[in-house]
């Protein structure tokens, strides 16, 4: 497969994203207003570039006379995995400046230098196998990713929770760097039922593409298993703050947990065997 | 506590979900503990639905209550009240519609080759046989390829026959189904198989050629018996070869016979000496000639009967419905509460 132009704008859509990582984690000290701005412009610019990357290499696939939306392989996955990440750091960011683009934008540029440079990673544009050549590829696929990179979120700002609440025990300088939990718990809490939802439009989108393709809508495969137990923690995380009142350093661990079966339903399954293993 | 109380709780709800997600788990390393299909897991997803029964049935006096009031900020409440009363609904419908399935559904593969017609399917790769109560006919198999040479599609165009008399039919494609009498038919893989080898026999001094198909038996002119055990299009990406059993009143031979040997020989010399098995001289005087492999397509098709189907459809979309009413609640709408210090959305 020819080296494609879509590849090359990527690899800079991660260059970017790592410059606008360093403005953050430069800004963030005393919350300085200028800096995350500026951070927050340059996040755009990438984003803006990671955009035009992904509509170039659907129309390149088009040139190719195999044309499909680019969500067909683990490279165009985790591609799009960081596309989302960044997009609901960017909204975020208009009700709490500076919060989210501190760990979203270097998680971003490292999946994005990981995806452009990895050696174990097939970068071509494939055709599409007879079963995924379907309009309920784009629809499932779009809504399991977007909720990954919403529960990724979450458990980021759960991981920002849990440190904050640490430094404030030992006395250190927290307001400095850390936003107040409250607002850190709120946006957990956002995340999760963002998340949540996109997770379950996207495994009826899946149900209803297996009744098609498969001859039934749930079949226990691997990855199906897998992200119902993903939907079981967030059901039950939500249950426990909504009726239970956990909150805080409890939603956080439940966001880390919850966003440990996502990566397991994501990556972990290609190791057993089942229909939605892409790896190999 | 009364048994309702108990099972409304909270706590038994993310108890019985902890326990369906340990149980997954438990499932997907260990495929041969057969999880999915055991009486105990059904068993919670019935508690399960017991809870949600109860839960949404405690809800619905409230429910009522806040849809009646009037007020911009009691609409709003009702509006998410409504929303979980959607979602638990609506996983209780999935669950009554997945139990359904699993007691009156069924689903099994065929196995038909191209100008063929089977009337039974298999609910396991090795189980009994199942009748339809009719016949499908595979009239025509098709595959299209990518440029590069990849799979694009396949299709089978199929009639379903009873006692000669044609009923119907329709094309099968991937991600497409057919319907027909409560059953649905779907495009699940297909392949080759072999159907017929062209052999020739020489001794040098005489001839036999004959047409044969597994399982066939002919007799050369001095009495020596050939029998086709196997036939391939391609064996090991070597490509087409049979496996025959030559016998006379002395001695026997068993060895595979590949239509490509001169080329085979060429790329690997001494194949025939290393390895008796692939030399089509074995049997002497005789030497064995394949000439060409006659093969077809046949089409792995999925029967499937799933009267649970359409609840679950209906289940979620009541759940997917749900799920918007308390997006629009809670992110439209704003979590405002939170500052105070209280769970800042009270189902109840």
């Amino acid at each position: 497969m020819q080296s494609a132009a879509n590849t090359t704008v990527f690899a800079w859509a991660a260059v970017i994203y790592f410059l606008s990582a360093l403005i953050y984690i430069a800004a963030a000290p005393g919350k300085r207003e200028n800096r995350l701005k500026t951070a927050a412009y340059s996040a755009w610019a990438g984003f803006a570039l990671h955009t035009f990357a992904l509509a170039l290499r659907w129309i390149e696939s088009y040139r190719m006379g195999i044309g499909h939306a680019p969500l067909s392989n683990f490279y165009e996955s985790i591609v799009f995995l960081a596309w989302a990440g960044v997009l609901f750091s960017l909204v975020m960011e208009r009700r709490s400046v500076g919060v989210p683009g501190v760990f979203i934008l270097p998680a971003a540029s490292l999946v994005m230098f990981y995806a452009s440079f990895s050696s174990g990673i097939e970068r071509g544009i494939q055709p599409l196998a007879p079963a995924l050549r379907s309009n309920w590829l784009a629809s499932h696929v779009i809504s399991c990713l977007m909720g990954y990179a919403s529960f990724a979120v979450a458990c980021g700002l759960g991981v920002m929770l849990l440190a904050g609440e640490r430094k404030i025990r030992a006395g250190g300088p927290s307001g400095k760097f850390m936003p107040d939990a409250a607002r850190l718990d709120e946006l957990i809490y956002c995340s999760l039922v963002v998340g949540f939802i996109l997770l379950s439009i996207g495994i009826a989108a899946g149900s209803v593409w297996a009744h098609s393709a498969w001859g039934t809508y749930w079949s226990w495969d691997p990855k199906e298993t897998w992200s119902l137990i993903t939907w079981i923690v967030y059901a039950a995380a939500l249950h426990l703050r909504l009726s239970r009142g956990w909150q805080g350093k409890r939603t956080a661990a439940l966001a880390i947990l919850g966003f440990i079966s996502v990566l397991f339903t994501y990556l972990g399954v290609n190791f057993l065997p089942g229909l939605h293993s892409y790896l190999n | 506590m009364k048994p309702t109380r108990l099972f409304a709780s909270t706590r038994t709800a993310v108890g019985l979900l902890a326990l369906i997600a340990a149980a997954s788990t438990a499932g997907t390393f260990a495929p041969s503990l057969d999880v999915f299909r055991s009486a105990w897991f059904a068993l919670l997803l019935i508690l399960l639905a017991l809870n949600l029964a109860v839960c949404t049935a405690q809800r619905t006096p409230a429910l009522w209550k806040g849809i009646r009031s009037s007020g911009p900020s009691s609409r709003k409440e009702a509006a998410g009240r409504l929303g979980l009363y959607f979602i638990h609904g609506g996983v209780l419908v999935i669950i009554v519609g997945a139990l359904i399935g699993a007691v009156s559904g069924f689903s099994g593969e065929m196995r038909i080759a191209e100008k063929e017609s089977a009337g039974v399917f298999h609910a396991a790769p090795q189980g009994a046989a199942r009748e339809l109560g009719f016949s499908v006919r595979l009239d025509r198999f098709l595959v299209e390829h990518y440029s590069g040479g990849a799979p694009k599609t396949f299709r089978s165009d199929i009639t379903f026959v009873r006692d000669g008399a044609v009923l119907g039919g329709g094309v099968l494609l991937v991600n497409h189904p057919v319907s027909f009498q409560g059953l649905r038919f779907f495009q699940a893989s297909y392949g080759r198989e072999a159907v017929a080898a062209e052999l020739t026999a020489d001794d040098g001094r005489r001839r036999a050629a004959r047409r044969m198909a597994a399982g066939d038996k002919c007799f050369l002119p001095d009495g020596t018996s050939v029998r086709v055990l196997r036939i391939e299009e391609d064996l090991m990406r070597m490509g087409p070869a049979v496996k025959l059993q030559v016998e006379s009143k002395e001695k026997e031979a068993l060895f595979w016979v590949f239509q490509r040997i001169e080329e085979l020989e060429e790329q690997y010399p001494d194949v025939s000496a290393a390895h008796p098995q692939f030399n089509p001289g074995l049997f002497k005087p005789w030497r064995l000639r394949l000439n060409g492999v006659e093969g077809r397509y046949y089409a792995g098709i999925q029967v499937a009967r799933d009267p649970g189907a359409p609840w679950v459809a209906a289940g979620a979309v009541l759940m997917l419905a749900g799920l918007a009413l308390l997006f629009f609640r809670i992110i439209v709408n704003g979590v405002h509460s939170s500052r105070s210090g209280k769970a800042d959305f009270r189902p109840l």
